[in-house]
């Protein structure tokens, strides 16, 4: 597994650096018209986007799952996808503004979309809270219920743009917008690098977990196995 | 529970925060590379480079310290484990 992982390590690695190359250099992307140079901060924005929604994707069936099953394996995938989706989605809410202000003159503005994608960032950094600082045996189930709403608020944020006039641009894919065919194909090419990296990431994750959980309840035997003599 | 679990995740763990540390310093060369090619205008459409290099270091340093919490968290852990062992 060890093996397995270094080679997923080195190919994600090397996949990162080529998207990130295709990206940023005009013999992979061509420069846009319009915005000119800065419009490659696409290639990152968007990719990033689409893998946070993967994973919240993932933690809502992850939760559904525990909340049928009580499996712990599901939980903790469910806790690892909402972290490493925060943490994608937090990218998203940072590189936008940056595009934004030499695009649109502004940092920020509270377009449907741009509210949205910050209230869906905080319901998953309060399911993050919830986890990290409720102590109750019931905090995997409420946090699955949680997830659960907090999920539906995801295609809310992608068809946003559909449904209100904002300023944000019409979606790449199925929004009926037109892109480069080599754009297109850096943006995927990114996609797929972050992707991977998500994987990887979660992966890591989800061994730390499990293993902090391990190490929780060895704790909880001590002090039980503590208890007799303590009493005596 | 076994400490030579712990030791092979935290070396991969590594491996990952190494990787990047050198993705994000290709990051650099290639975009100071690119701008000193196409040496573009100061002015104009072409000119949001440093936006442009916010947002890409931006997204690596938020990775890089999220993988570092990580670490720390694991570190945090081993030390717990040997705690236990004795």
């Amino acid at each position: 597994m060890k093996i397995v992982f270094s080679i997923l390590v080195v190919l994600t690695g090397i996949l990162l650096w080529y998207a990130m190359y295709m990206a940023l250099s005009p013999n992979g992307a061509p420069t846009e018209q319009t915005m000119g140079n800065v419009q490659r901060i696409f290639y990152y924005h968007v990719p990033s986007a689409w893998t946070a929604f993967i994973l919240f994707f993932i933690n809502f069936g992850a939760s559904i799952y525990y909340l049928i099953k009580r499996s712990p394996a599901a939980d903790i995938v469910a806790l690892v996808c909402a972290e490493v989706g925060v943490v994608f989605c937090t990218i998203v809410l940072i590189t936008g503004p940056i595009w934004a202000r030499p695009v649109w003159g502004i940092w920020w503005t509270w377009d449907m979309r741009l509210t949205s994608t910050l209230v869906l960032w905080l319901i998953y950094v309060s399911y993050l809270f919830l986890r990290r600082f409720s102590s109750s045996g019931q905090t995997p189930l409420l946090a699955a219920a949680l997830a659960v709403m907090g999920a539906l608020c995801v295609p809310f944020v992608y068809f946003s743009i559909w449904f209100f006039r904002t300023q944000h641009p019409q979606p790449v894919m199925g929004g009926g917008g037109s892109i480069d065919p080599r754009m297109l194909h850096v943006l995927l090419l990114n996609w797929l690098a972050f992707s991977c990296f998500a994987f990887l990431v979660c992966w890591s994750r989800y061994r730390l977990e499990k293993l902090q959980r391990q190490v929780d309840e060895a704790h909880a035997m001590r002090s039980l196995m503590d208890e007799p003599r303590s009493v005596r | 529970m076994s400490g030579a679990k712990f030791s092979d995740v935290f070396s991969t763990t590594w491996k990952v925060i190494l990787s990047l540390l050198l993705i994000s310093l290709g990051i650099t060369f290639i975009y100071f590379l690119i701008a000193t090619l196409s040496a573009t205008p100061a002015s104009g459409p072409a000119s949001g480079g440093t936006y442009l290099f916010a947002a890409y270091a931006v997204t690596w340093i938020i990775h890089i310290v999220y993988l570092s919490t990580i670490v720390s968290r694991y570190a945090r852990l081993k030390r717990e484990i040997d705690e236990l062992k004795k």
